[in-house]
């Protein structure tokens, strides 16, 4: 960066962008020259923290990689220990589970749309999103006794069942909310304003995506019509019909447009699975013994997460998580030069990322814990690669 | 009764500061919150102004500015809508008082120093040229229309007899005010801190002081061009400017620099052209 | 209803706030708030202590353990190994036992 370039550093305490990130935005009058980006501030080192664990106890550690999207780390470890046991749960503990992955969906997507809307400077539709988003995780209390953070899953099975008023609990409130978010999508895309301030802008062509190994919303908003759900199947959603949102542009619109879909799409699989729920017991919960190594892929609200676990000893030797989040780390050097300063916020929050997700800089070598500084991190690691 | 207008004048801030209070109000309910109490600006300013003021810049500007922004516009609410004095041609020093004010804004930002505050300054500067001139504009299409050459003399619901330079003055308020669809200007944006950034203590509680002023001196200033004399319509023009201002603030969003540039020139061009439409029927008479 | 109109309407509601502190929300009977631990069903197993990911629990002896608040998780582990029935470990719906010193983030004694 030349001296006299006009630096203005958003971040990482920024009333915008809502994650620590320091962004190193060069700018010219108002028109980002290049942007600088600096990570770190939310690594917990939560791959070395769950070495030495035993699989219940990992699991509680990993559903707390991420407080937006927690139940999908645990469906994530799960599956992936499941895999390795070579166990298939039976039908009700799945149908349970899909239906509450698809409210941590639903949950995550309505508080980033909140967050969207405020970037945009509409703070009503801010507060009207997140009274809906009130709805979902009064549901995820009922059941699982945490409205964040909700720890139901198990390996083989779940800590609690549903009770009998539960299903019509829940249908009342996902239709409420799925009525409210499609007349809040309506009036954002009949809003003149806020088509202006997010068409074409942060456009993600196909191609890049592509290159950039980019999952979940933003790539389906680009055209890339790609969903865990529909290539890997687990849980219920092999049974259930439903529709893959997508766009074709990928600017932020789009994005906007397959994120609130996806919430309605949803809701009616919701809808679909508590309908068909098999009346039978689930197992009781206990501890388990697991040996071996396996991997797991679910489709977090941001994109594919991906899990790998070893274990040795009834211990974890090593976790490998690769969030969704990650392969977008550094397309923001690539996306905002060009555009105009107030377009920054709009689109590094259209991009949905979840740093604390993100934050992966512990690497194994020749068995010895090496920790990385973030230069040689971004020179071994970054993408594209 | 001039004394009355004097008392009035000085009590300004306080009712200035409880009309912020009860906008913040309006606007929570609007979005299904309760909001916080009436009085909150108060509790607001008072810590403030017990806290320790830290500089960044030992600069007699970044001292002043906010004082005098504050300041101007005290002196431009002794006008309008009191009335504390009212003298010959008192119109072209409330728009002297309404652009100086603007200008230590600016100034504020200018001085603090670091790249926020500068970039605010920049737009604001940028919309300012605009709209201090169609605020020029629309105020002489006023006293004219009224043949009036103080403030005083403004012909009660002259507003009926120039729309078109309603409509601008009340783009030109809702942008002066920083509302929220165009505070891509200054402060409170996302991307910025704006102006205020550097600003701690003393001197932010004048910068949130002058900012609560602006809006009040605003929707009088506009009330008393619309109402003119009457109080009863003057009242009932304040509430409804207010409840505008409110409703505009939380259904918009926020326009983009360049939006606002295009929208404070057709408000320009609007008060313009009505301006020469009141002195050409003028002359008639 | 669109956007516009329904700002007006929330004008003549009443604010979906919750008036906290004067009107605290009870959670649902499945939260996980304070632990209560009862000491009189305690067998001893230290299960609980062995088991929990973030060692916030501390064995003194049979009838006495402390649960540390400040490190809890909150994630149940230690009530579902728990192999007394009834449980000696228990969730009860307390949420807001922040404190401004750190001695007296404990459990619940039954």
């Amino acid at each position: 960066m030349r001296v006299h370039d006009f630096v203005m550093p958003v971040g990482p305490q920024s009333p915008a962008i809502k994650e620590p990130i320091l962004l190193k935005v060069c700018l010219e009058g108002e028109e980002v020259q290049k942007v600088r980006m600096v990570t770190g501030y939310t690594h917990r080192g939560i791959e070395y923290l769950l070495e030495g664990k035993n699989p219940d106890q990992a699991l509680y550690v990993a559903s707390r990689v991420c407080g937006i999207c927690s139940i999908t780390h645990e469906r994530a470890y799960v599956r992936t220990v499941e895999n390795i046991l070579g166990y298939d749960a039976p039908e009700r503990v799945k149908a349970i589970r899909t239906v509450l992955f698809e409210l941590e969906r639903m949950q995550s997507h309505l508080l980033w749309a909140g967050f969207m809307m405020h970037e945009i400077g509409l703070e009503t539709l801010f507060n009207y999103f997140w009274r809906e988003r009130e709805k979902v995780l009064d549901c995820f209390e009922k059941i699982t006794g945490g409205r964040v953070h909700h720890n139901i899953n198990k390996i083989r099975t779940l800590r609690y069942d549903m009770e009998e008023e539960d299903p019509e609990f829940i249908l009342q409130q996902v239709r409420s909310v799925a009525r409210k978010t499609r007349d809040y999508y309506n009036d954002c895309m009949k809003e003149e304003v806020v088509v202006s301030r997010l068409k074409n802008v942060g456009t993600i062509p196909k191609s890049m995506a592509l290159e950039w190994g980019l999952t979940g919303p933003i790539a389906r908003a680009s055209g890339v019509r790609i969903d865990t759900r529909k290539i890997d199947p687990y849980d219920w959603y092999s049974r259930i019909d439903f529709e893959m949102a997508a766009g074709k542009r990928g600017d932020a619109l789009e994005r906007l447009k397959v994120r609130l879909t996806e919430v309605m799409e949803s809701a009616r699989i919701v809808e679909r699975v508590l309908s068909g729920l098999p009346d039978e017991k689930i197992p009781p919960h206990s501890l388990s013994r697991v040996e071996g190594e396996g991997h797991a892929r679910v489709e977090a609200p941001r994109g594919e997460l991906f899990y790998y676990l070893r274990f040795k000893n009834n211990r974890v030797e090593r976790a490998k998580i690769r969030t969704p989040s990650f392969s977008y780390m550094k397309i923001l050097e690539e996306l905002l030069p060009g555009m105009v300063v107030g377009d920054v916020p709009v689109i590094v929050a259209s991009l949905d990322p979840c740093f604390s997700c993100l934050e992966r800089v512990l690497v194994e070598k020749n068995g010895r814990v090496e920790e990385l500084r973030e230069k040689e991190f971004r020179r071994k690691y970054s993408c594209p690669g | 009764m001039p004394w009355l207008n004097l008392v009035l004048w000085v009590a300004s801030p306080f009712l200035a500061v409880l009309a912020d209070g009860v906008y913040r109000k309006v606007i929570a309910r609007m979005q299904s919150r309760r909001g916080p109490p009436v009085v909150q600006p108060f509790y607001d300013l008072r810590k403030l102004w017990a806290k320790k003021r830290i500089p960044t810049k030992n600069d007699w500007f970044f001292m002043i500015s906010p004082f005098m922004y504050c300041t101007t516009l005290f002196v431009g609410l002794m006008l309008v809508p009191f009335q504390v004095i009212s003298f010959p041609y008192d119109f072209i020093f409330l728009l002297y008082v309404t652009v100086l004010s603007s200008a230590f804004y600016v100034l504020a930002g200018i001085s603090s120093d670091s790249p926020y505050g500068m970039l605010a300054s920049m737009r604001e500067m940028r919309l300012m040229i605009i709209y201090e001139t169609a605020l020029a504009a629309a105020i002489i299409s006023f006293v004219v229309y009224s043949s009036t050459i103080t403030l005083a003399g403004i012909k009660d619901l002259s507003i009926l007899g120039l729309v078109p330079s309603a409509v601008a003055l009340i783009a030109v308020a809702l942008v002066e005010s920083k509302v929220t669809q165009f505070d891509t200007g200054a402060a409170e944006s996302e991307i910025l801190p704006g102006v205020s950034t550097e600003y701690s203590g003393r001197s932010l509680f004048f910068l949130d002081l002058g900012e609560m002023l602006k809006r009040f001196f605003f929707i009088s200033l506009l009330s008393s061009l619309f109402a003119g004399g009457n109080l009863l319509f003057w009242i009932v023009s304040f509430v409804i400017l207010f409840m505008a201002m409110a409703y505009s603030d939380a259904t918009t969003p926020r326009f983009t620099l360049h939006t606002t540039v295009w929208y404070v020139l057709a408000a320009f061009f609007v008060a313009v052209i009505d301006l020469m439409r009141v002195l050409w029927v003028g002359s008639w008479a | 209803m669109g956007l516009k109109t329904e700002v007006l309407a929330w004008l003549f509601r009443r604010p979906v706030t919750e008036n906290y502190p004067e009107q605290k929300k009870k959670p649902y009977q499945r939260f996980r708030g304070r632990i209560v631990y009862y000491s009189k069903r305690c067998i001893g197993c230290r299960l609980c202590e062995r088991n929990c990911p973030v060692n916030a629990i501390v064995f003194h002896e049979k009838g006495r353990i402390d649960f540390d608040m400040g490190k809890c998780i909150l994630c149940g582990l230690c009530r579902d190994v728990c192999p007394a029935r009834p449980k000696a470990i228990a969730f009860s719906t307390e949420y807001d036992y922040s404190s401004t010193r750190k001695e007296d983030l404990k459990n619940l004694v039954k």
